[in-house]
């Protein structure tokens, strides 16, 4: 994960349309196969997260980042770990609008699509 | 006397039909175990879809591993080290993509096996034709030592199995509704009669957990612009026996679906309303072309010409509305999946 965001969050920027990248590069309807290398790419782009303590859970100094749209939720889940200092031994339980936790390979951009509010995402910790 | 409401009856047909839908399994243990190339190696299984690889462990632990390894070899082993990869079909032809590697924990073996489907191209299964969508078993390795952690993401305990499958609900609730209070309103008896719905394969058990928590596919309260050739009729006259209010699946916010590509691809995941802003119910082949445009071309006369969606084993018909698949054909933790398969020509 980057530097700590700025004090102005700005939204995640989203790739270009697939629609639009391939207007761009091809005339002719590409195979399946090219599709699929399309569809393969990772999302390069950043999410904006931002980490709420639950309980009596340590409080962070800067609580916001950006992670990897791309990246699994198990990279903020270690990102997380590392930043409290946490022994491998100790448990840490991770949700997600202090609702549910993700499973650990949904994806960072998945889950801010569907669960972010106000340009970011909110993991809950404790 | 009262009919039975057809919505109803029709939905819980198609729930029953895809619990009911197994996969067939067979296990080997993987060269170098021990154990290993004799004769008692390999073992067969059949399971249904909604189930996990943790729950099968004890079956395959008393059928196969016991019977494979010595007894000293036996009590050296633990089946916390123990973990599942699917096998290089040595049978079918090369030209497939990127396997799934390690099979995790907590996907159910309806995405193990949707992956492993997917894993080549495939001519359009037909209805008339005798071979199912998927005629081939699922073949899986078992490993009995050093489980690759970074790809497994948690231990293989049930305990586990149930927190994540709690947390798939959960998330599949909130998908729906913009919060949990379904699933967190439960009593304990009706969550664990969920869990044991699943551990034990009683579809009643379940239902009793499910029928509170999933929507069903009527038309969405009086003063919408929805109508229905299904007006539903208040609970009381549910087959079922449910006396909790039925909701409808088109007045949820969002659908819980996840869409699968091969070769690794990341999944797609994406907030899909069950109502257009057309007004008419959300087709799958709309989304489809929405979020998969170069595989599901607009203009195109036949919409599967170079790829075609699977779920819960067979092909789905680009009309059918999402939000009747998600009522009617989600797997047991509330989520349709639906694979993309590549067309052979």
């Amino acid at each position: 994960m980057s530097i700590p965001t700025p004090d102005l969050l700005s939204p995640a920027i989203r790739p270009p349309s697939a629609e639009t990248m391939m207007a761009n590069s091809i005339v002719t309807q590409p195979t399946a196969l090219e599709a699929l290398e399309h569809y393969k790419k990772k999302d390069a782009s950043k999410v904006v997260v931002r980490f709420k303590a639950i309980g009596s859970a340590p409080i962070m100094k800067n609580n916001v980042f950006k992670a990897t749209a791309g990246h699994k939720f198990q990279a903020v889940i270690l990102f997380l770990r590392q930043q409290l200092g946490m022994k491998k031994e100790e448990a840490l339980f991770t949700y997600i609008n202090a609702a549910f936790a993700p499973a650990p390979d949904d994806t960072v951009g998945n889950l801010y699509k569907c669960f972010g509010t106000e340009g970011h995402l909110i993991v809950n910790y404790r | 006397m009262s009919t039975p409401n057809p919505v109803h009856s029709s939905t819980n047909l198609f729930r029953r039909l895809s619990w009911q839908t197994s996969i067939s399994i067979s296990i080997r243990i993987a060269d170098g175990e021990p154990g290993a190339g004799i004769g008692a190696d390999r073992y067969f299984i059949q399971t249904p879809r909604y189930t996990y690889l943790p729950l099968l462990i004890p079956e395959i632990r008393e059928s196969l591993v016991e019977l494979a390894l010595d007894d000293k070899q036996i009590e050296e082993t633990d089946e916390k080290d123990w973990w599942f990869e699917e096998e290089e079909d040595e049978d079918e032809a090369p030209g497939g993509f990127a396997r799934q590697g390690a099979c995790r924990w907590h996907w159910p073996i309806d995405l193990i096996s949707i992956h492993s489907y997917i894993s080549r191209p495939r001519p359009l299964p037909l209805p008339s034709s005798s071979s199912s969508t998927e005629p081939k078993q699922l073949k899986l390795l078992l490993h009995l030592s050093k489980p690759p952690i970074d790809r497994l993401l948690m231990p293989n305990n049930i305990e586990t199995c149930k927190t994540q499958w709690l947390n798939q609900i959960k998330e599949a609730d909130f998908v729906r509704w913009r919060n949990t209070n379904k699933v967190t309103g439960l009593r304990k008896t009706e969550l664990d009669n969920g869990w044991d719905g699943i551990v034990q394969d009683d579809y009643d058990a379940y239902l009793r957990m499910a029928s509170r928590v999933l929507p069903l596919p009527i038309a969405p309260a009086v003063g919408s612009n929805m109508t229905s050739p299904n007006p539903s009729r208040p609970p009381s006259t549910d087959p079922s026996g449910s006396t909790a209010k039925a909701e409808s699946a088109y007045s949820t916010r969002a659908i819980p679906i996840k869409i699968y590509l091969p070769d690794n691809a990341p999944v797609i995941q994406e907030v899909i309303p069950p109502i257009g802003t057309d007004g008419k119910p959300t087709t799958l082949l709309s989304i489809l072309r929405q979020h998969l445009h170069l595989l599901f071309p607009s203009r195109s006369p036949d919409p599967y010409s170079l790829a075609f969606p699977v779920a819960q084993g067979i092909l789905i018909p680009e009309q059918s509305e999402v939000a009747w698949l998600a009522a009617c054909m989600c797997g047991a933790d509330g989520w349709l999946r639906i694979g993309i398969c590549l067309r052979a020509q």
